[in-house]
């Protein structure tokens, strides 16, 4: 008979709180570290991520679940194709495609959480989405204002005309 | 809240940098807008950008033979402006490793390819290492060297190297390798593993055009099983036509090669020969 894992529960920044696996809450080498610095105490029974919030959480314990029972496989970098199909398993490349603003979040969580192989995911495809374009592309693709005076713009284009010609 | 990708910090940035494929890529992300652009001139995220995009290598820099560290800015002037690189010889320094020899700099091996052009005014440098190469093309013509990460060294084709060339029509390019080891002494170095980089390094400046002259000196001051020896060897490559089919990956293309195991040994068979 399987012996029950402990569950620890991560609170959101809304104040919800998931109870996970040691195993998948230990992913986060920030609840790591803080589990470890409050060993001594009473057994840790919360985690607060006050920079989480929930819809952004629950993906995340999303990706530490299956993570645990099929390994992302490594990011090769350079990135060698715009497609995240290409690049890692069916279930990772489904799981990062949803809308930028959530994207950018779980970039921000995995950051802040200190996610490594998430962070990887999430970065490598707005790499993708970056990838082989121009400039004008890439403010379209992420909606990013061209802030730039014209002056300056003119320079960073003579700057870069050895790329443009490549 | 990030609701755009310019609100996500600059870690974060680099994070997606590192996984672009080219310089140019970066580059073009860098004229998208200001909050890229600003990320170009912080050292910190420069340095951690080199080592991002060539993290099979221990090290990654642009430096002038003084030693100074070319800033992103510096290298779009050198790369974009051939005035620039004919009036400040640029070293191109790749110190390159595999990642287990990273912390062991005994174990690296450095070269260091001086190309002239025809009139020998200005040398452009390149230093690479023997391991991998991580340019597409190299156009000295122009002064541009592009780089990009899709293959390694070796398996590029020669011919991408050097095509446009550096020679002046009838001119004579010297190009002259120094390989040197490091001269701690406790190199465990294999001659055949010269060899081997030396036929990439070959693969490397073959440009097969117009009859050139090829300079190889390697300078083995602590080949601990063989003695220290030099090197020199050159040869003149044959005209373009009389390259031998089929054979491109790194193969020689001189008119009068010399056997690479005779070649080896410290009795002087690398003697340079003449015209």
């Amino acid at each position: 008979m399987d012996v029950e894992e402990s569950t620890i529960n991560l609170v959101s920044a809304e104040g919800d709180s998931s109870p996970v696996p040691l195993s998948v809450a230990k992913m986060s080498e920030l609840v790591r570290s803080m589990m470890d610095e409050e060993a001594e105490d009473d057994d840790v029974k919360e985690i607060p991520l006050p920079n989480v919030k929930s819809q952004v959480l629950h993906k995340v314990i999303e990706f530490c679940e299956h993570h645990l029972k099929e390994p992302m496989t490594e990011i090769e970098k350079p990135l060698k194709s715009n497609s995240m199909s290409d690049v890692v398993q069916k279930f990772y490349a489904d799981f990062v495609d949803i809308e930028q603003v959530l994207l950018f979040e779980l970039i921000l969580a995995a950051n802040y959480m200190d996610i490594k192989p998430l962070l990887d995911l999430t970065c490598a495809t707005v790499a993708s989405m970056i990838k082989g374009k121009t400039p004008e592309d890439i403010r379209t693709t992420f909606n990013i204002t061209n802030d730039f005076s014209p002056e300056e713009e003119a320079q960073v284009r003579e700057e870069n005309k050895w790329c443009e010609e490549a | 809240m990030a609701e755009e990708i310019t609100s996500l910090p600059g870690d974060a940035l680099i994070a997606v940098l590192s996984f672009l494929p080219t310089f140019c890529d970066v580059a073009t992300c860098f004229a998208s807008c200001r909050t890229f652009f600003e990320c170009r001139d912080d050292p910190i995220l420069w340095k951690n950008l080199c080592h991002s995009l060539l993290p099979f290598y221990a090290r990654c820099s642009f430096r002038r033979d003084s030693g100074e560290v070319l800033q992103w800015k510096e290298i779009c002037q050198t790369f974009g402006n051939p005035s620039v690189t004919k009036n400040s010889p640029i070293v191109i320094w790749l110190q390159m490793a595999p990642p287990q020899q990273i912390s062991n700099h005994e174990t690296s091996m450095e070269a260091r390819v001086t190309i002239f052009n025809a009139d020998k005014v200005h040398p452009i440098k390149l230093s690479v290492g023997y391991q991998f190469m991580y340019w597409k093309r190299v156009d000295l013509a122009t002064g541009k060297f592009l780089f990009c990460g899709e293959k390694a060294f070796h398996q590029i084709h020669p011919r991408a190297f050097l095509r446009g060339g550096t020679l002046a029509p009838g001119g004579r390019a010297v190009r002259e390798i120094t390989t040197t080891l490091d001269p701690g002494g406790r190199f465990d170095f294999d001659p055949f593993e010269l060899i081997y980089s030396r036929h990439r390094l070959e693969s490397f400046l073959e440009a097969g055009v117009g009859s050139q002259y090829y300079h190889l000196r390697s300078t083995l001051p602590n080949a601990s099983r063989r003695g220290p020896f030099q090197i020199r060897w050159a040869t003149r490559w044959k005209k373009e036509g009389d390259r031998r089919e089929g054979d491109d990956d790194g193969g020689i293309y001189c008119s009068n090669p010399v056997p690479w195991e005779s070649a080896m040994q410290p009795s002087g068979i690398f003697k340079e020969k003449a015209d």
